[in-house]
């Protein structure tokens, strides 16, 4: 049934512009990275000495994660907008289909494609590094923890975003509310540990990287089960 | 013109955009409160001011005029309020001016904002110079005024998309690259949607980047790219229109 | 009258006490829906009556304050999943992706649905679509996206049909084509129906059965004969004398009504219109006319849902 969803969600977003936006996150990123380093190559390098992977890998995280963060609010907007255009929530659930089943059909869209966001991400990185022609002795494990703890660590807001776009008809607000999370994301390294805003930040850099990812799939999923208790008891219209 | 901003009004009452508007000043009171100084005296304000603006006007400004724009134009998508509006006898160009009227007169409020809580920043650090108005004042204004080619931009993509995201998408895609452009002594004074950020900025104050850009150059290009943007609109809205 | 004589619990669908308050107002009051197979149950009622809000609950997209909804023989509440695999419904306006064609938008449903493929086809065909299944939704005329809705309530080879308003907004020929398909669904199918519509005019022509709502209560439901029986004549005589006559036929137990030179009796069937004529004559009288007077449907359906005029 899992799979005979997101079957059905991928079939919706034939033609729209969701796989484009899912790309031109990374493809955005990477490519203003490449000016970057066009420009100031003589500079970047000399500032990051003996380990330029990592530096290369520091520049990319500091634009990724507001692409990140603005990305997941765009994505679960769209993704649920196209049932709110279409009219089309009465007729999903007259269906002999359980809300569970379509509230999981739009998140698992959403997290599928910013999976595929955070895997393009990874692959440019890696390529634009050896175009650069760093060291091919890649520091993989660092690629692969930065590519996708942040993901984990942002969980909390795919759900939130997720919920907030569903159950409402009026894509204003949820999208108000995820500009407002980017920027105060940025803030990361103002803000007590506590605070989700400022995890998919400290899965990048910081020593509790781990952790950071950690509590935000705990969150997260709690996150998705109080938006799919509010889905389900919600009369539609 | 002035019935049209009227009705804009009536719109905008009951709208999220109050939560909005005082979100960003709050941030860039709290970091300007208490962010570390270098300087004491009068030299002290412009440090102040500078974190304020910095917060406010790296992203926050540029997305939030984007966020204006798409509001005004969300009320015409649901309710098919175009044709409705278009069917009125007022001319397609008044109604495009009044919402890029509207825009920057929430602009003007959320800069009004931004005077406050820097004010109130330095007031409450105990800074022993007196607030220099003036200064905030031309910061507000120059930041306001650098915001018109932003705010046309918007509005034509916030016109030509039925969603939200769309017009939202457009802005993040040009404001981002600011994080990067910002540094750049070469590129940040093409930019459009940096210009907020430097005309904020009081000058002098960093020693890097574009932040030493002459006013002259600065006007020159907000008002090219506001000429452009607004002709591209205007053009687009009005064959649209017929 | 076949449905009037089924036992209770073997309806088709039913609803016992279904109600539902929206900030503390009752918007549907405990209405008892009984459709037996094979009807074509027409829901009357004026627009805000309460018609869209009862079925939404009937689809599960609510749920009722109080009350509870069977179809075929089994809890709505407790049995969802294996009833809505057997009711197709259209609600209010069509639902459509616009950037997808027609076939693929029956697609989304048919793969929800999991039937076979042909089903597409079926149901294209059976709405005369399949020249335009290739296209993308969003140039489709109000009429095709209507029948498009039709098609995707069809896909799953419903046993109920529930389709809100299925005319609004048609042009008269999209109405003709529209009343003829769900006329022959039924007997094509074995598929039973409920339409709901604010014109008495048009479930008429297609329902066997009506349930009229007003104010979120239900205040009528029979055969769509009974309705009309009720719009049976009453006679009306012209005499001389009328104030004698008038007397006369009271003294003889009928039920007359006078007004002015004018005598009017209810539902008087021809034996008893006979007798008064012979009677009124034996008494010297002066028959100038006998006349029936026939309210229309409509307006004994105005009268119900006292909404006068326009609904």
């Amino acid at each position: 049934m899992i799979g005979r969803m997101l079957s059905v969600e991928l079939l919706k977003i034939r033609r729209k512009l969701l796989w484009m936006l899912a790309a031109l996150g990374p493809v955005g990123v990477i490519g203003l990275q490449a000016v970057n380093y066009g420009l100031r190559y003589d500079y970047l390098m000399k500032l990051y000495g003996d380990s330029p992977w990592e530096g290369l890998l520091q520049q990319v995280g500091s634009l990724m994660l507001p692409a990140l963060f603005i990305g997941l609010a765009l994505v679960a907007s769209m993704s649920a907008g196209i049932e709110h255009q279409a009219g089309a929530w009465k007729q999903l659930l007259a269906l002999p289909v359980t809300r569970l089943q379509v509230f999981g059909g739009k998140v698992m869209l959403s997290l599928l494609l910013l999976l595929a966001s955070c895997t393009l991400l990874l692959l440019l990185t890696l390529g634009m590094g050896l175009l650069l022609g760093f060291d091919p002795q890649v520091p993989w494990a660092e690629i692969v923890r930065q590519s996708y703890l942040p993901y984990l660590a942002a969980l909390p807001f795919i759900a939130l975003q997720s919920w907030l776009s569903i159950v409402m008809a009026n894509q204003a607000l949820p999208l108000t509310v995820g500009t407002l999370g980017m920027v105060l994301s940025m803030f990361s390294l103002l803000m007590p540990a506590w605070m989700p805003w400022g995890w998919p930040d400290r899965a990048v850099r910081s020593a509790d990287a781990l952790q950071a990812a950690g509590s935000g799939l705990a969150l997260g999923v709690l996150v998705l089960l109080i938006g799919y208790a509010h889905f389900a008891r919600k009369d539609v219209s | 013109m002035a019935r049209l901003l009227a009705s804009e009004w009536i719109k905008l009452r009951r709208s999220i955009i109050w939560l909005l508007l005082p979100a960003s000043p709050l941030l860039a009171f709290v970091a300007s409160w208490r962010s570390s100084l270098d300087s004491g005296g009068a030299q002290a304000w412009r440090e102040v001011l500078a974190v304020g603006a910095m917060v406010h006007g790296y992203l926050f400004l540029p997305l939030l005029v984007g966020i204006f724009a798409a509001l005004l134009c969300r009320f015409e998508h649901a309710s098919g309020g175009w044709k409705q509006l278009l069917a009125l006898p007022v001319r397609p160009a008044a109604v495009y001016g009044a919402k890029l009227a509207a825009i920057m007169a929430l602009a003007a409020i959320l800069q009004l904002l931004m005077c406050a809580a820097i004010a109130g920043a330095g007031l409450l650090r105990g800074l022993d110079a007196p607030v220099p108005w003036g200064m905030i004042g031309m910061s507000a204004f120059g930041g306001w005024l650098a915001c018109l080619p932003l705010a046309a931009l918007q509005l034509l993509a916030s016109t030509a998309f039925q969603s939200f995201a769309a017009p939202l998408a457009v802005n993040v895609v040009f404001t981002l690259p600011n994080m990067l452009v910002a540094n750049s002594r070469d590129f940040a004074p093409w930019y459009p949607w940096v210009q907020p950020l430097l005309a904020m900025v009081p000058q002098d104050t960093y020693g890097f980047g574009a932040f030493n850009v002459s006013l002259e150059t600065l006007l020159a290009v907000i008002g090219g790219s506001f000429l452009v943007f607004l002709c591209s609109g205007l053009l687009y809205f009005v064959r649209r229109a017929v | 009258m076949k449905m009037m004589k089924q036992a209770s619990g073997s309806w088709l669908l039913e609803t016992k006490g279904l109600t539902k308050k929206l900030g503390g107002k009752a918007v549907v009051r405990d209405v008892d829906l009984r459709i037996g197979e094979g009807d074509i149950y027409g829901f009357l009622g004026p627009n805000g009556a309460g018609k869209t809000t009862t079925i939404r609950m009937l689809l599960g997209l609510a749920k009722p304050t109080r009350g509870g909804v069977t179809v075929f023989g089994k809890s709505l509440a407790a049995n969802r999943m294996e009833i809505l695999r057997h009711v197709g419904s259209l609600v209010e306006y069509p639902s459509y992706y616009g950037h997808l064609t027609g076939t693929e938008n029956l697609e989304v449903i048919r793969r929800l649905l999991d039937v076979p493929k042909e089903r597409i086809a079926e149901a294209l065909s059976i709405v005369r679509l399949e020249k335009d299944a290739g296209r993308a939704v969003k140039g489709y005329s109000l009429g095709m996206k209507q029948r498009l809705g039709i098609a995707a309530a069809l896909l799953g080879n419903p046993r109920l049909l529930i389709l809100d308003e299925p005319t609004n907004g048609l042009d008269p020929a999209g109405i003709q084509e529209m009343r003829e398909l769900i006329k022959s669904l039924p007997g094509q199918r074995g598929v039973t129906i409920l339409l709901s519509s604010h014109l008495l005019s048009e479930v008429e022509l297609m329902a066997t059965k009506v349930g009229i709502i007003r104010s979120g209560s239900l205040i009528y439901q029979d055969s769509i004969a009974s309705l009309k029986a009720r719009t049976a004549g009453r006679i009306r005589f012209s005499v001389s004398e009328p104030e004698d006559a008038w007397k006369r036929l009271l003294e003889l137990g009928f039920e007359a009504e006078r007004d002015q030179s004018r005598l009017t009796v209810g539902g008087a069937a021809d034996r008893t219109v006979a007798s008064i004529v012979a009677e009124l004559v034996r008494r010297g009288h002066s028959v100038y006319r006998v006349e029936e007077e026939r309210s229309s449907l409509e307006s004994v359906f105005l009268e119900m849902t006292g909404t006068g005029g326009s609904l």
